[in-house]
């Protein structure tokens, strides 16, 4: 049992670095050889646990859906609007894409490889389907516009929220990334959201308290 | 004269091909010996022309520039111009490969050497000058900046262009473009003046049947 426990912590310890790695670097950018000097484990112990970059490449994003999952868990669960729900997910990506390198990764390796399909892509259709989830319930509690297509907007919100990571990589960094999405908010609202959904929405997401990073993504909530 | 010629269709062929495959494998994927034997062209020809294949990706994204330069400058330009601008960009990548390679290049920046933003940077301030121009005639809102408008524009739709690309090989680009404006118009613009724009594109820039 300890044994076994040990041997998670061992892998985890090593998606994280080849998180790390990958953001830094690129994925082809990083070796195995760098990514188990990094993680401080021999390389037999590496392929105990995977037996490829690619299946790393696959761990790393499979790890950051369970993260994106957990925070549309507790959006859903919590007595936030529905709609608010939505933009308060999409500020929480953007607090991810400046310091989670799990996520910062799968973005990256899925630019630098999406085109290969699987696994490269599994974080984008996880942040699909939570758009997805999220707007059909603003939908059912009547917070969206009656002439919206739900999968019209899905697509739109998963194109500008990869658009704006990509501009934010190509060095483009005025300003807070996460400013970006309320920007964005305020532009998409007045078209998207019912009239009373509107008037009580808000744009940068979920209050901040003060020096905190990020009010529904405390370490390890 | 005959023999710049031959040297400016040859550098052409080059970049033709270095397009081609780089638009196929990205700028890791793509080897020099692909390229070589697409363009038809020996080793030392490509040496004449090009360094290296950072050289090639480099002449590829200074091209994107290039984009738009069909629209108008001059006023009276505003929030179609920008319309107009994403229903052209879509087109050009749905018709040059040379653009196709050089927005993937751009959006690998940093997978080789030097990074070339500028492409972006540029696409944003001729936004933000139609946006400044709409704001000035009361067409954009008065408490929205031009600046940060022209950001989220290039922005989404660079993420349109992308997920276009990958889920239906850029068949519906010009649809998503369309709806991307219509979405976003009654957030940029007064109520009133919302009508006055016409979100698939005005003046022949809209979709195109690509031969």
């Amino acid at each position: 049992m300890t044994k076994q426990s040990r041997s998670e912590n061992t892998r985890l310890h090593l998606v994280r670095s080849a998180a790390e790695l990958f953001d830094r670097n690129g994925f082809s950018g990083a070796t195995l050889e760098d990514v188990s000097r990094s993680a401080g484990v021999t390389k037999g112990a590496f392929y105990f646990h995977f037996s490829s970059k690619d299946e790393l490449a696959g761990a790393i994003q499979a790890e950051a859906c369970g993260l994106l999952r957990a925070a549309v868990y507790r959006v859903v669960g919590s007595p936030v609007p529905a709609l608010q729900g939505v933009v308060n997910v999409t500020h929480e990506l953007a607090w991810w894409l400046t310091s989670e390198p799990l996520v910062r990764a799968s973005f990256r390796t899925a630019r630098e490889c999406g085109h290969r399909g699987k696994p490269f892509l599994d974080f984008y259709g996880e942040w699909l389907a939570a758009i997805e989830t999220l707007l059909l319930a603003a939908e059912r509690a009547g917070d969206l516009r009656a002439d919206i297509d739900v999968e019209e907007v899905t697509t739109l919100v998963l194109a500008v929220s990869s658009g704006l990571e990509m501009v934010w990589w190509t060095g483009i960094r005025d300003g807070d990334l996460g400013d970006a999405v309320t920007g964005t908010w305020r532009t998409l609202l007045p078209g998207i959201a019912s009239e009373s959904a509107l008037a009580a929405v808000r744009a940068e997401g979920a209050e901040r308290k003060s020096g905190d990073v990020c009010s529904s993504c405390a370490p390890g909530g | 004269m005959a023999r710049q010629e031959r040297a400016e269709r040859t550098r052409n062929a080059i970049l033709d091909a270095a397009a081609a495959v780089f638009d196929e494998f990205g700028f890791n994927g793509a080897s020099l010996s692909d390229i070589l034997a697409k363009a038809g062209v020996t080793k030392g020809a490509l040496y004449f022309h090009f360094s290296s294949k950072e050289d090639l990706a480099h002449a590829l994204v200074s091209e994107q520039s290039i984009v738009g330069q069909s629209l108008p400058t001059e006023p009276p330009t505003g929030i179609q111009t920008a319309i107009d601008l994403c229903h052209d960009m879509a087109n050009s990548l749905r018709s040059s490969v040379r653009v196709r390679a050089g927005i993937r290049l751009v959006i690998e920046t940093g997978t080789f050497a030097d990074p070339a933003p500028d492409a972006y940077a540029d696409w944003i301030r001729t936004v933000r000058d139609y946006m400044v121009a709409a704001q000035e005639r009361g067409d954009l809102k008065a408490d929205l900046d031009p600046y940060v408008i022209a950001r989220w524009v290039i922005a989404s739709f660079t993420g349109i262009q992308i997920s276009s690309q990958v889920l239906s090989g850029r068949e519906d680009i010009h649809e998503r473009v369309t709806e991307m404006w219509r979405i976003a118009l009654p957030g940029l613009v007064p109520p009133r003046r919302v009508a006055r724009f016409v979100p698939a594109g005005t003046a022949g820039y809209g979709a195109k049947d690509i031969a």
